[in-house]
């Protein structure tokens, strides 16, 4: 019984924030399915999860997620839900108080190499500092905040010049 | 535009705004299937750390069949790879050639002043970039730390405002050896 509640205390304080790591790079249905596919590893591993267990959650979400688009190749039903990795972008409804730089935002971040994207979303989206970073992506803290510092960045100047062909962003004299 | 405007501005990018939060229904429709699952505490079956995961909440998780822990073991396999902190990779690893070159700018500077956050910096030799040769910077978070301490002086590997705490430390000789390796001969600051 200890254990069930611990577990339902997890998932009331967490479990949201998992649902939507996942719907934001994934169609909601899948996203759906993998979350509870998640939940119920993180159950099995329960004396696994550390004391902050966000990251850990992340991880194993996208592990879940991994194994859902490895299914996906070999299942038609499921690879015509599943959209991509990156987050479905162009389903967002901008509201009527969105600022104005949003689309270009969304067009700046498309543009971004896949690992940028993510470290970009993982900061804004999940809220994560490098530490944390670094534990999803399995990456040193120090790598975590280069990537991120880097990515902050890119998408910057390609909010600036959203025309610009991808590879000509690099500025003369940086490696 | 700053990382909070930038930050703000991606929120906005979030396609879960709006979405309703985890409802009640859910999350016992969640605990139940958990209860139900015949696999559950299958990892307690080997000896292993326990972690405190709650307070006032002990955690005792049974060990159940050994069959099952076969299974459980392949069936948890996507989250196997997921670490604790105890688990996560080193905060830093030492400078090499090859991280040194990720960096535009490097060189060696004194610490001359130390005020709360703010640190400024003396630049006395380049290695590569153009800092000027007085900068005022951000304090470095190190593991153990802070990195700057009046009057010491540094090798500091940078990306525009980004001080690396892992490749910049006290100007040793060794660290000096890598830089000059990975920048080539330095110039006056």
């Amino acid at each position: 019984m200890e254990r069930s509640r611990a577990y339902e205390s997890l998932v009331r304080t967490h479990g949201d924030a998992v649902l939507r790591f996942l719907r934001r790079r994934i169609d909601p249905q899948t996203a759906d399915d993998v979350f509870s596919e998640t939940m119920l590893i993180v159950w099995r591993r329960f004396d696994d999860v550390p004391e902050e267990p966000l990251p850990w959650l992340y991880v194993t979400a996208r592990n879940c997620l991994r194994n859902a688009e490895r299914s996906a190749r070999r299942q038609w039903r499921v690879a015509e839900r599943i959209i991509t990795v990156d987050p479905p972008t162009d389903n967002v409804d901008p509201g009527p108080d969105e600022d104005p730089r949003a689309d270009c935002l969304r067009a700046a971040l498309a543009r971004l190499s896949a690992t940028d994207a993510e470290v970009l979303r993982l900061w804004a989206w999940e809220e994560l500092g490098p530490p944390e970073i670094a534990t999803v992506l399995d990456i040193t803290t120090n790598a975590a905040t280069i990537r991120l510092h880097r990515a902050k960045k890119k998408l910057r100047q390609e909010m600036e010049a959203p025309r610009r062909p991808t590879g000509t962003t690099t500025k003369g004299g940086e490696r | 535009m700053n990382d909070d405007d930038l930050r703000a501005l991606m929120r906005q990018a979030d396609p879960t705004t709006g979405d309703p939060r985890l409802d009640d229904a859910r999350i016992r429709r969640i605990v139940a299937a958990a209860e139900r699952d015949d696999l559950a505490g299958t990892t307690a079956s080997a000896p292993r750390r326990r972690r405190r995961l709650f307070a006032g909440i002990s955690l005792g998780a049974a060990a159940t069949a050994g069959a099952a822990a076969l299974i459980a073991g392949l069936v948890a396999t996507p989250a196997i790879q997921a670490p604790g902190p105890d688990e996560a990779p080193a905060a830093c690893q030492a400078p090499t050639v090859a991280s040194l070159q990720e960096f535009d700018t490097a060189y060696e500077a004194t610490a001359t002043t130390v005020t709360g956050e703010n640190v400024t910096l003396t630049v006395t030799e380049v290695f590569a970039g153009t800092p000027g040769t007085t900068l005022t910077v951000e304090q470095v978070q190190e593991d153990t730390g802070v990195l700057f301490t009046a009057g010491q002086t540094y090798l500091v590997a940078a990306t525009d405002d980004f001080i690396s705490p892992c490749d910049s430390g006290p100007a040793t000789d060794a660290l000096r050896q890598l830089y000059t390796t990975a920048f080539g001969t330095s110039s006056g600051g």
